[in-house]
């Protein structure tokens, strides 16, 4: 072995035998000196001179031990072990110090490493198949379309042929089936799946098994396969469900296996898995409803799977020109980038609040440990002075401040679990990837990381300042006032940046809870209180001509009619709080579109008549629509905001004509207004356009349609009332969503709920820590200038003269903490408006001075005990001692 | 770029292997004295460092070491040469000689 290996092998293990080579030393320089004391007593010195001229000639015993040392092991190691064992010693000696300091560390990072688990759960594509990289997704694209959509089968069925760099393809698409045989029927979401997908993403069932390759034929026994969700909610968790029969749209499906939780491929989430069979007479080349996703072959790059599949699809354009020209390929990974941009935004700002607040705890220890340092000045002066070299002192406070990073680290994670536990409980329901967050070596790595960040940042200071020249001569009878100069202006800094982050915190709490209250407390322009409402499909088989979905609704309505406590009811093709709106575009007879011009839209509702009754929507000029209407010609009711916008100059709205679409389309007829009503909006404020045009139902009748419902009491007690009315219409008729409209409305602007109430406890720790924080650098101000006050107070200053003193000095500086923190925040509004602010707008005066009334109120009664304690200083005891 | 250091380390690695080659296992003391004999005490180095460099070489497995009584009794470590330190000492030597040769020429030879 060469000598350098040896030679480092041997020092490594150096490091275990530390006593028995330092016994070696000791004994070897002992028989050392008797050998050269004897030589030179036989040279006739005496007995004294002897000894010294030994030890000359050693050149010391100690510095020949410490020479030892520096080869016997590795040095670095060695002193690092006595650092932290010296460093432990150190932080006994105040515990006090050390333990606030461990916990505002914990309560810090406890926040930071839960919330980094929840970014990394839902934004990281987290994907638990092996090797998820090599996992990717095609799509079709074509130069008009702006976004890429899906693959046709012929055209999967080409690509899985000829490609060269998948090992294995699956394909897929999404639908909406009927599940009944198992509790009430419902509508779900389902995704018809070849069984190549399980072998593709590589994932094994929680139960049961996957399909089979042979039950991609039709002719196979139909089996089914459960998501972790629905089997959670419909079959409570039971395995013994996998063999037991159910029915999707009326045809029995054996249950063959469930999937676990984070099995997830696609955008939405699924509740059921199929088989896909595909008639090929169905699927032409123009139907691009499948998606394919495939697993690379080992070796192959994506950029390579994506110029081979170009070229294939290239070959397609030329061989099938009617049906593929201009079509391409889009090939990526297989991750979930459907993240709204609110989501993003929302993770954004309680990354930065959360980060906020480890900053405000680093600095509240900075001080603890800067008025720590005080203490300590002896103590590191002399070790200075016999020859300590400055980076040794450095080395061992910051081991003492690393020490303290660590004990704050590892507390800080039992709370993380806490906080994952409340975030996970507030959280939307269909936040991505909600079942699978959790603290996992990843997060335990962030932490790591956070940990070493912060106690450089809190220890870098107070250590560099400790050990400086300045420090050095501490020994020598220093005067207080240039000494502790520096020292304030530190501890003033800190305090001020631990004020103003905490003021923009606070500033984008106020906001956030204005905005959450304003959208609670907004008129929608509908009653929403005692209103219930559902969903239902009714499938074309059985509904295909529209009388008989009129009779269906019809039927409906009057059995509620009958029912007690049930005011009205109407049916919809959809409601305010819904979501699915379309803008159309119409045409007012009389007025020419003028073209180059934006066209006049409005969001299209189709209502039966009792609708406006049901939904308390005034009606402000003409009338309803009445039963008479579903036999006359078309008509039609407007909202007062379209009126407003598009029939200003024109005298009266009722009995004009509108159209929908182009004014010259023969297809579509000419509709009469029959009445004007009030506007409706959902909470959100941003989806429904105002400007609304009411069809009537009975006209144009929908299959897809929800109900609403005016009940007497609360609406949800009618749910089972609802149900079996739907059921003895018609019995094999699911109904899903059955919620009321405060349900709805709860839901939608759940995640303003979230943010605000998080904001809100972040908030409420931030001002803890700053107000530890002044507490601290007032406290030490005030010991600090002890003597002082005793001369002040000596010559006759009152002890009201001295608290205003004190007082003064705290509030300049919040005062300047708090300006920073508004300009922080009014420059950083930009991105958070958009979305997030609701009825306020970001120079909202409440909040801002609500958070500067709370700030300076939590500062004020923070500096309180220290401004006791110095209007109780006793002038000649102060003088005495200092 | 040799350092001091390394300079002195070198010299002194040599001498102490050299001891220990002509005159067998030896304990510390015995080497100092030895070192401080031949040299004329024109190196009459801080004794102090003879442990630390023996170590290293101890350390880089030139040298052995174990505990052993001297003549009077009394317990002392003794250190010995092995076959990688006869080795190594070998080199050592050439090279100062080849480095001798040279300054040699320099100084004396033309230019």
């Amino acid at each position: 072995m060469i000598a350098p290996l040896r030679d480092f092998a041997t020092r490594f293990f150096g490091l275990f035998r530390r006593r028995s080579l330092e016994s070696r030393i000791e004994e070897e320089l002992r028989f050392h000196l008797e050998m050269q004391i004897e030589a030179n007593r036989k040279n006739g010195m005496s007995p004294e001179d002897a000894l010294n001229a030994a030890l000359r000639s050693l050149g010391g015993v100690d510095q020949a031990k410490e020479r030892h040392r520096d080869v016997r092991s590795l040095r670095l190691v060695e002193d690092f072990c006595q650092d932290v064992r010296f460093g432990i010693r150190m932080l006994c000696r105040k515990p006090g110090y050390a333990i606030a300091s461990v916990l505002i560390l914990a309560l810090a990072i406890g926040p930071n490493t839960a919330f980094f688990s929840v970014m990394k759960g839902v934004m990281f594509n987290y994907m638990p198949y092996p090797e998820p990289d090599r996992l990717v997704q095609i799509n079709a694209t074509h130069a008009l379309a702006g976004v890429p959509f899906g693959v046709s089968y012929p055209d999967y069925l080409d690509f899985q042929k000829r490609n060269r760099s998948f090992e294995n393809m699956a394909v897929f698409e999404n639908a909406k089936v009927d599940l009944t045989g198992t509790g009430d029927p419902e509508r779900v979401r389902a995704i018809r799946t070849s069984s190549s997908l399980f072998t593709v993403l590589k994932r094994a069932p929680l139960h049961g098994r996957v399909f089979l390759p042979n039950e991609d034929r039709p002719e196979a026994n139909a089996a089914v396969i459960l998501s972790y969700g629905l089997w959670l909610s419909k079959f409570a968790g039971d395995a013994g469900v996998v063999g037991k029969t159910v029915s999707v749209d009326r045809v029995p499906h054996i249950v063959v296996g469930v999937m676990p939780a984070d099995f997830v491929f696609t955008e939405s989430r699924y509740d059921l898995l199929l088989p896909l069979h595909v008639n090929p007479a169905e699927a032409p080349r123009q139907a691009r409803e499948y998606y394919p996703v495939a697993r690379l072959k080992p070796g192959v790059s994506i950029e390579q799977a994506r110029a081979d599949l170009s070229s294939i699809a290239a070959a397609l354009a030329r061989e099938q020109v009617f049906t593929n020209y201009g079509v391409g390929v889009f090939v990526q990974k297989l991750s979930r980038n459907y993240l709204s941009n609110n989501l993003v935004v929302l993770m954004q700002s309680l990354y930065l609040s959360v980060t906020f607040v480890l900053l405000i705890a680093c600095a509240n220890i900075s001080t603890l440990l800067l008025a720590r340092a005080t203490g300590r000045k002896k103590e590191i002066a002399i070790r200075a002075s016999i020859g300590c070299a400055r980076s040794r002192l450095l080395r061992q406070l910051l081991t003492e401040s690393t020490l303290l990073a660590i004990s704050g680290g590892l507390v800080g994670i039992f709370l993380t679990s806490a906080w994952l536990k409340l975030i996970v409980a507030l959280a939307p329901p269909d936040m991505p990837n909600r079942d699978t967050i959790s603290i996992d070596r990843i997060s335990l790595v962030y932490t790591a990381v956070i940990v070493i960040v912060s106690s450089l940042a809190f220890g870098i200071v107070p250590a560099l300042r400790s050990t400086g020249r300045r420090a050095m001569e501490a020994l020598k009878e220093e005067s207080r006032a240039t000494a502790g100069r520096a020292r304030h202006r530190l501890l003033n800094a800190f305090l001020v940046s631990e004020a103003a982050m905490a003021a923009m915190l606070l500033i984008f709490t106020g906001l956030m809870i204005r905005s959450f209250r304003n959208q609670i407390t907004s008129y929608p322009g509908f009653e929403r209180t005692n209103l219930l409402s559902a969903f239902l499909v009714l499938p074309e088989s059985k509904y295909g001509p529209p009388a008989h979905v009129n009779a269906f609704v019809g039927d409906v309505l009057a059995k509620l009619g009958n029912c007690r406590g049930i005011q009205t009811a109407a049916a919809t093709m959809s409601h305010p709080m819904d979501g699915r709106y379309a803008s159309y575009p119409f045409s007012i007879q009389g007025q020419p579109y003028v073209s180059g011009n934006q066209p006049p839209t409005a969001a299209l509702m189709i209502v039966t008549p009792d609708y406006f009754r049901t939904m308390r929507i005034p009606i402000l000029q003409g009338r309803p629509f009445s039963e008479s209407d579903i036999h006359g010609s078309p008509v039609a009711i407007v909202s007062e905001s379209m009126v407003k916008r598009y029939m200003a100059d024109l005298p009266n709205p009722v009995g004009r004509r509108i159209k929908l679409g182009d004014a010259a389309s023969a297809k579509l007829k000419w509709t009469e207004i029959v009445g004007v009503v009030g506007d409706v909006r959902d909470l959100a404020v941003r989806t429904i356009p105002q400007s609304q045009i009411y069809l009537s139902y009975g006209q144009y009748p929908q299959r897809d349609l929800a109900l609403v419902v005016r009940t007497d009491r609360d609406p949800l007690e009618y749910a089972a009332a609802l149900q079996s009315l739907i059921r003895s219409a018609d019995p094999e008729q699911p109904i899903s969503a059955i919620r009321s409209m405060e349900q709805i409305l709860g839901e939608s602007i759940s995640e303003f709920r979230i943010v605000s109430e998080l904001m809100s406890l972040l908030s409420i720790f931030a001002l803890a820590l700053a107000s530890f924080g002044i507490y601290s650098v007032v406290s030490y101000a005030v010991s600090e200038r002890t003597q002082e006050i005793g001369i002040r107070m000596a010559f006759g200053a009152q002890r009201g003269d001295i608290c205003r003193m004190i007082l003064h000095r705290g509030l300049v500086l919040l005062g300047v903490g708090l300006l920073l923190g508004v300009a922080g925040a009014l420059a950083s509004m930009r991105f958070l408006q958009e979305y997030w602010l609701v009825g306020v707008t970001s120079r909202d005066l409440i909040s801002y001075a609500g958070s500067g009334i709370v700030l300076a109120s939590a500062g004020v009664l923070a500096m309180l005990v220290p401004v006791h304690r110095a209007m109780c200083v006793d002038p000649m005891d102060s003088i005495r001692h200092g | 770029m040799t350092t001091k250091s390394e300079v002195m380390h070198g010299t002194l690695d040599l001498l102490v292997l050299r001891t220990l080659d002509a005159l067998g296992p030896q304990h510390g003391y015995a080497i100092a004295h030895r070192i401080g004999q031949v040299s004329r005490d024109v190196l009459r180095l801080n004794q102090g460092t003879l442990y630390p460099a023996m170590l290293r070489l101890e350390n880089a497995g030139w040298i052995r070491s174990k505990w052993g009584t001297t003549e009077n009794n009394r317990k002392a470590r003794y250190y010995s040469i092995t076959g990688s330190g006869r080795k190594r000492l070998q080199r050592e030597v050439q090279d100062w000689a080849q480095m001798a040769d040279i300054i040699k020429r320099v100084l004396e030879g033309a230019f």
